[in-house]
């Protein structure tokens, strides 16, 4: 692999759980906070650790609204994750290819 | 980073991009339900000796209209409890998947008298639309809409042998039902793992 493809890599996406979260986020419009905890098997916690870093890097949105007097926060991938997102799934192909017997 | 760890990472994003858009929601209590309602509306019709054509059309349109309606007040209980939104995208494609079987039903209806070939038919175009249904949905429910496509062949090829009620019965209400119970055996199984 050449060395610069490894420093392209985006290390807030990279770690596994954000990585997933932003995976589920780039399928779907938006997510709930309990859907992303459950079909990540993750506490409350560790999510919102998680999400707080994304938020950070401009990758993610979370929006807190009220239905039917409950309180729910529902996160979508913004434009500048969307695009991180792209460049990292095209480095992770790059390596693969570069690594790959002709 | 290695070439498998790369390769691990895609196939993880791939895996998790097709979950999200998979439609869970209640779908045990959703089946059993239904299971319930067929099973119900069956053993009504027969009992009721409605043989005619227009009382099997209104039975089983009843049947249909308060599952329906059971589907959506279980769906929409859920996604109370689980602070979700109830229109969500993956019920939005289940939904769009299924009105086009809807309104070959309804057609079928129209044109069809005979009870007996109604349900054959019926069984037939709820099994093409859950089948396209199934791919925003858990793999079971594509390995279920074969079996009701082999209900409604079974059905239109016995021909008057046996009660419209039924084949409604054994087909909605009976493959509903196992179907739940399966969903429930395996989340139960899950939990405890």
């Amino acid at each position: 692999m050449k060395p610069d493809t490894f420093q392209k890599i985006d290390k807030v996406i990279h770690e596994k759980v954000r990585l997933a979260i932003v995976s589920l986020l780039a399928a779907s419009p938006e997510l709930s906070f309990t859907e992303l905890r459950d079909n990540l098997n993750l506490t409350d916690g560790n999510l919102c650790i998680q999400l707080r870093t994304l938020q950070q890097a401009g990758y993610i949105a979370v929006t807190k609204t009220f239905e039917n007097r409950r309180p729910r926060s529902t996160c979508a991938l913004t434009a500048k994750g969307r695009q991180a997102f792209a460049s990292y799934i095209g480095i992770l192909e790059e390596i693969v290819k570069q690594n790959r017997p002709n | 980073m290695n070439t498998n760890l790369a390769e691990e990472n895609l196939s993880l994003i791939r895996t998790l991009m097709e979950r999200a858009t998979v439609y869970r929601r209640a779908l045990a209590p959703i089946m059993i339900t239904t299971g319930v309602i067929g099973t119900t509306a069956s053993v009504f019709g027969m009992l009721g000796k409605l043989a005619a054509s227009l009382q099997f059309l209104a039975c089983w349109a009843g049947a249909a209209a308060v599952a329906l309606l059971a589907g959506f007040a279980l769906a929409r209980r859920e996604a109370l409890q689980e602070r979700e939104a109830f229109w969500s995208p993956p019920t939005r494609r289940v939904a769009l998947a299924l009105l086009p079987a809807g309104a070959a039903g309804v057609i079928a209806a129209c044109v069809e008298t005979d009870p007996t070939q109604l349900a054959g038919w019926w069984l037939l175009i709820y099994a093409v639309g859950l089948h396209g249904a199934g791919f925003f949905m858990p793999s079971g429910v594509r390995r279920l809409s074969w079996l009701f496509l082999l209900a409604g062949g079974v059905a239109l090829g016995w021909k008057n042998s046996c009660s419209p009620h039924v084949v409604m019965g054994l087909g909605f209400g009976g493959l509903h039902l196992v179907y739940g119970i399966y969903l429930y055996a395996t989340r139960a199984r899950q939990t405890s793992l």
